[in-house]
């Protein structure tokens, strides 16, 4: 069997039956020299010559005949020229199946591949602030670091659905539709503090915000029609919060009385601090807002404090501390905090939560060693109910004795004692007369559909630990599907009239 | 020419995964694999179950198989082709509702190269039934 088409002379595909280039069937001899024309006499009276009268001619076609032409019987076309792109052809064919595999290949990789966050702070910053604009929810959780938004989402998705119920928010688009955020030209500066922390300043960047109250959901639509006006801003996101710091000043004096506005303008921008956790760069919430306290604090000239974040804390953190029990979990928190040991205390709590929190702990503890504090807390009688929720363990509180007496060094005493039986207390502080008792109103209960006092523990290695995000995220979510959507309605409605503008709703 | 069509459509839906979808709201900052990402890691669990992450995929994943067969004539090919366009422009349609609720104004570079791919694989459809591929050499 020959390796080529008789017919135009491509490759052939041993399993083929007809060329793929000019459609010839395989295994028809090579076409013998064409029969000549009749002669021109004979043309208005020749006879046809029939398929077998042509030599060399295989039943049905002529020699050089594609499948499509129809025999006529006259002189059997040539052969169609070989084609000249053929081999560019097959070169571009290749190289797109190539691209197809690459990728592929990249796509299975950038979903499969373990870990997620960004390759440097600095990105991790700039998609944070992006995502936050822009009011994409995806993207700031992606960009936060894990531990701190486990949960979140189940929070913000209850929120938008009982917003979504009251006619506080409509369809699928942004959370705030009437608002559209842009940044620009961010640029960052990282103060590295270590392998896996660093700060990261904001040096540059705009912010423009567009304000179209045609785009208000519909419960707020009298509003709308109140205050038709687009309104537009726009300005320097650096110098907008150096501004801020200033006007709000940080207050560390006893009393409120004893503070003074404004007296300090921050000597930077707007810092984030992003934390390195399996292997990708991510911005740490908790570390960001407490590097925010102490830039106002530092920012207070009146304050006459500067605080000085210890980062290599950060690496230096103590092991985790784990309780097998809710009662071991707590004595443990109860005994850092007798210790007056801040790092002590942050190991208490799960590492990708507190561990970035060790170098502004390291300051408190500064302060707490100035402050000379003398005394211990207690917690006795613990009595709970606990459940398994996959890797947590939702703790509910039935009942429990606390105390704390701690003097410092002036003299002054500062403590009490809190007794909790279900959703009622009963309490003191020292120096006074009796105790303040009270009880959580049923109707509260109700709405906030809340029966008990409730923290989720998380399971670590070694046990378990508390975890205040959880806590938080459970909590909030309880709260949220509970609230009546009548509720914000009337919230609504209130602001609507305090507003000046008439509603729609009757209710 | 049918060829390079085919190549841009798959292309196209490969490419809107690597991108931000919408300008405002839900994945503006981010992309579908960003999300899909998020989901299959459990992050975004309560927002969405596990089975979404794939799904997710099933639009880069098309445009792949185009990207392959592109180049392919055969009537397998052919026929595969038009199949796989199908559920990639069905996939697109319910991103496009589900994210930007069929509003052009919302799309981002995602969401209009997902268009774009859409529009290229239909006029490789097209112009596939005009050449008369359905009738083409059998495999």
């Amino acid at each position: 069997m020959s390796k080529f088409c008789g017919a135009c002379g491509a490759a052939r595909d041993p399993q083929a039956r007809f060329c793929p280039e000019c459609g010839a069937p395989f295994g028809a001899t090579p076409a013998p020299p064409a029969a000549p024309y009749p002669p021109a006499e004979a043309v208005g009276t020749h006879t046809i010559p029939t398929q077998a009268t042509l030599p060399g001619a295989a039943p049905g076609r002529a020699p050089g005949q594609g499948p499509e032409q129809v025999y006529g019987g006259w002189q059997a076309l040539p052969p169609p020229p070989r084609r000249s792109g053929g081999t560019a052809t097959k070169w571009l064919a290749g190289s797109v199946a190539v691209v197809a595999v690459v990728a592929g290949g990249v796509v299975a990789w950038q979903f499969l591949k373990p870990g997620g966050g960004t390759g440097s702070p600095e990105a991790a910053a700039d998609k944070f602030v992006t995502a936050i604009a822009s009011q994409d929810l995806a993207g700031t959780i992606e960009s936060i670091a894990p531990g701190e938004v486990t949960g979140m989402e189940k929070v913000f998705d209850s929120a938008r659905a009982k917003l979504g119920h009251a006619g506080v928010v409509d369809g699928s688009g942004p959370l705030l539709a009437a608002a559209d955020v842009k940044v620009s030209g961010l640029k960052f500066s990282v103060h590295d503090e270590g392998t896996n922390l660093a700060r990261v300043e904001l040096t540059a960047g705009r912010y423009d915000v567009t304000y179209d109250p045609s785009k208000l959901p519909s419960a707020l639509k009298a509003f709308a029609q109140a205050h038709p006006d687009t309104l537009h801003a726009s300005g320097d996101l650096v110098a907008s919060f150096k501004d801020a710091i200033a006007s709000q000043g940080a207050c560390v004096a006893p009393s409120e009385e004893e503070c003074h506005l404004p007296q300090g303008a921050a000597s930077t921008g707007p810092e984030l601090v992003a934390e390195k956790q399996g292997g990708g760069w991510y911005v740490s919430l908790f570390g960001t807002a407490a590097q925010l306290v102490v830039d106002s604090i530092d920012a207070d000239a009146d304050a006459g404090i500067q605080v000085d974040p210890d980062f290599k804390a950060y690496d230096d953190a103590p092991a985790p501390i784990t309780g097998k029990t809710p009662q071991d979990v707590v004595d443990h928190l109860v005994s850092a905090v007798n210790k007056q040991d801040v790092g002590a205390l942050l190991a208490n709590l799960p590492a990708d939560e507190a561990r970035v929190l060790q170098p502004y702990g390291a300051a408190v503890q500064d302060l707490l060693v100035g402050a000379d504090l003398q005394g211990e807390a207690k917690v006795d009688a613990l009595n709970v109910d606990s459940t398994a929720e996959g890797d947590y363990l939702k703790v509910s509180l039935r009942s429990a004795k606390a105390s704390a007496d701690f003097t410092d060094d002036d003299g002054d005493e500062v403590g009490g004692q809190l007794t909790l039986q279900g959703m009622c207390y009963s309490g003191w502080d020292l120096g006074d007369t009796e105790p303040d008792q009270d009880c959580v109103p049923d109707q509260v209960k109700r709405t906030l559909g809340i029966d008990s006092w409730t923290v989720w523990l998380r399971k670590v290695s070694g046990g378990y630990q508390f975890d205040p995000v959880a806590t938080a995220a459970n909590n909030a979510a309880t709260v949220i599907d509970a609230v009546p959507t009548s509720l914000i309605s009337t919230g609504v409605q209130d602001f609507l009239r305090d507003a000046g503008v008439a509603s729609d709703d009757a209710s | 020419m049918r060829m390079l069509l085919w190549a841009a459509a798959g292309a196209a839906w490969v490419v809107e995964c690597f991108l931000s979808w919408t300008r405002s709201g839900l994945l503006a900052a981010s992309s579908m694999l960003d999300a899909a990402r998020l989901i299959r890691s459990g992050v975004l669990g309560a927002l969405a179950p596990g089975w979404v992450a794939y799904a997710l995929l099933v639009l880069p994943a098309c445009g792949v198989v185009l990207l392959g067969t592109a180049p392919v004539r055969r009537r397998w090919a052919v026929r595969a082709r038009w199949l796989v366009a199908l559920v990639g422009v069905l996939a697109a349609g319910a991103a496009l509702h589900v994210l930007v609720g069929w509003s052009p104004a919302r799309l981002g570079p995602g969401g209009w190269l997902a268009v774009l791919g859409s529009g290229l694989a239909l006029a490789g459809f097209v112009l596939d039934i005009g050449h008369g591929d359905a009738t083409g050499p059998p495999h």
